[in-house]
């Protein structure tokens, strides 16, 4: 499948010390790539080098172009971030905040984007509710909406069920999967292992700003580079799974 | 409030604010210490003083209160005003320079009344460019605060020392002390002409910006992941809120409260969508001071109550309960 996001000898320096160095990665389109590791990782910098959000050395491309010679607008068009949480507090509506996503193309809250992710999301109904008033889970869903209305090829999300409950959390990886399925690569901060093998197609371990293993989920999450980066022991065939109701 | 203001709120909420605005045209017509004669060139020349006064009143409450929404947005702070960016004090201080240096100087130009507003709008854009070569390599906002702060405090000591150095002439003194307290005593239409086209401009200049400044409530980082060029929005902001606060200034002296108290008001009515919150604050603020100066000239004594006073006595206490209602409304959840 074809390239989106290629990221070479990624660096990142924090005064004098490299918090992030040497992590190469591949996101193809159609691809959910989960990044995973303890806390203090570099998994949320990583995030953010890779959108350009913060300096960092080495290349980031997509589709074959630096993002350093993208301008604003083109890379939000490109490549659409969902944080863990938002920083907004204001009372916007939830249609204004999904037709942020619409800035870069020029467009505004009435485009049929905005509507059509929010029906996506469910949210339709809610879309005169002011922003902060939603249960975390639902403004989760309205930063989802908003990154997909920027029409960008490629998602970047941050630990997006970190506060979520089972439910919501599986509502969110069946969505990100569709969205794979439709062409879109999914890069995506996953925090439970159990989590990361069961619903990313290739995972990336850090472990204190460098990659300690790479590859397909059931290789990385294996007994040896958990042993090698958490400090405990992988057993197998011995935990709760979950998976959504058909009804 | 779990629903954003919808469309037949905005509207109910523009036609009381049409309402309070024609009701303070008229007051500011009809009111004050010399009552008006049945007909005759008196009346007329104070119906046009009256006119130029209650114009200059209007164009600077508007000013302050665009500028407050504008600072407020950047900053993501709704307790923020154009008084922390030193932009208020560097106007302030540039309109007594200019007061002082000509009447002390004896400098003879030929439209003397033009030189505290060209004093003001020097004031204004000298403490901006201090501000923007002080924040250049910076990008947090914190910086940027603190250094406002520090030239706000530096602008009210020179603005002291120019206050102090004035008492050598009496008339000067006064007339430099009346402004730093806030008056529209003096404006007649020519200041009006003067500001009006910096307020126009800068007032449509933010409406043009109101979307990048709706993103950047959501935060810097997110704002530049959809695509807004921040940097960018906080400069060309500073200079429209520098426009804006020197009009405001050169107009009607120092006065507070006005770019605090207008958007607060209107929040919860027009929502925090600066393309609303804009206008709906400009009407709020223009209304705001030409009651207030109604006020001032109408009150009984010797002279005329300093503007700022009455702008401070009656937006103190309606902020304070503004804030209360908002902590309340927001503890019930």
């Amino acid at each position: 499948m074809a390239e989106l996001l290629k990221a070479e000898g990624l660096r990142v320096m924090r005064g004098k010390r490299a918090v992030l160095q040497g992590v190469d990665l591949t996101l193809r389109a159609g691809e959910v790539l989960g990044i995973l590791g303890p806390n203090g990782a570099g998994k949320s910098t990583l995030v953010e080098a890779l959108l350009g959000l913060i300096p960092s050395e080495g290349s980031v491309r997509y589709e074959g172009r630096p993002i350093a010679a993208l301008s604003g607008r083109e890379r939000a068009k490109a490549m659409a971030y969902v944080p863990q949480r938002s920083m907004l507090q204001a009372e916007l509506s939830v249609r204004e905040v999904v037709g942020q996503g619409r800035y870069a193309s020029g467009g505004s809250t009435r485009d049929p984007e905005v509507d059509a992710e929010l029906e996506r999301v469910g949210l339709s109904a809610m879309s005169e509710r002011a922003f902060p008033t939603l249960s975390v889970g639902e403004q989760q869903r309205v930063l989802i909406a908003r990154a997909l209305a920027t029409g960008a090829k490629c998602l970047v999300l941050d630990e997006p069920t970190a506060a979520l409950d089972v439910r919501r959390a599986l509502e969110t990886f069946a969505l990100l999967r569709t969205l794979a399925d439709e062409g879109r690569g999914i890069v995506v901060v996953v925090h439970g292992l159990e989590e990361a093998r069961r619903t990313t197609d290739h995972l990336v371990l850090l472990d204190g700003g460098e990659v300690a293993a790479s590859g397909p989920p059931s290789e990385v999450v294996a007994p040896e580079p958990i042993r090698r980066v958490y400090g405990v022991e992988l057993v197998e065939n011995d935990a709760l799974g979950f998976r959504l109701s058909d009804s | 409030m779990s629903q954003v203001p919808d469309t037949r709120r905005l509207v109910l909420t523009h036609v009381v604010l049409v309402v309070l605005l024609a009701a303070s045209i008229v007051a500011a017509f009809t009111l004050g210490r010399v009552d008006l004669e049945p007909a005759g060139s008196v009346r007329d020349l104070i119906l046009s003083l009256r006119g130029a006064r209650m114009s200059g009143a209007f164009l600077a409450g508007a000013a302050l209160a665009t500028g407050g929404v504008v600072v407020q947005g950047l900053f993501r702070n709704p307790l923020a005003s154009p008084s922390i960016l030193g932009t208020t004090a560097g106007a302030s201080f540039g309109g007594q320079l200019a007061l002082v240096v000509t009447q002390l100087v004896g400098i003879r130009v030929a439209t003397p009344e033009l030189l505290l507003p060209f004093g003001c709008l020097v004031g204004a854009l000298l403490s901006l460019v201090v501000l923007l070569v002080f924040v250049r390599r910076s990008t947090d906002r914190l910086t940027l605060l603190l250094v406002g702060f520090i030239f706000g405090s530096l602008f009210l000591s020179l603005g002291g020392l120019m206050t102090s150095i004035a008492q050598e002439r009496w008339e000067l003194g006064r007339a430099v002390v009346a402004f730093a307290l806030g008056s529209l005593g003096g404006v007649g239409m020519r200041q009006v002409l003067f500001a009006l086209p910096l307020v126009l401009t800068a007032f449509v200049a933010a409406m043009l910006w109101a979307r990048p400044l709706d993103l950047l409530l959501s935060g810097e980082r997110e704002a530049t992941s959809l695509g807004v060029e921040v940097h960018r929005v906080r400069r060309w902001c500073i200079v429209w809120v520098s426009a804006l606060v020197a009009a405001a200034v050169s107009l009607a002296g120092s006065i507070a409260f006005v770019g605090l108290v207008a958007p607060h008001a209107l929040r919860p009515f027009v929502g925090e969508s600066h393309r609303r919150l804009l206008p709906a604050a400009a009407l709020a603020g223009g209304t705001f001071v030409i009651a207030c100066d109604v006020i001032a000239r109408s009150l009984p004594g010797q002279g005329e109550v300093p503007l700022g006073v009455v702008t401070g006595l009656i937006g103190a206490p309606v902020f304070l309960v503004l804030l209360y209602r908002g902590r309340r409304k927001a503890l019930d959840g």
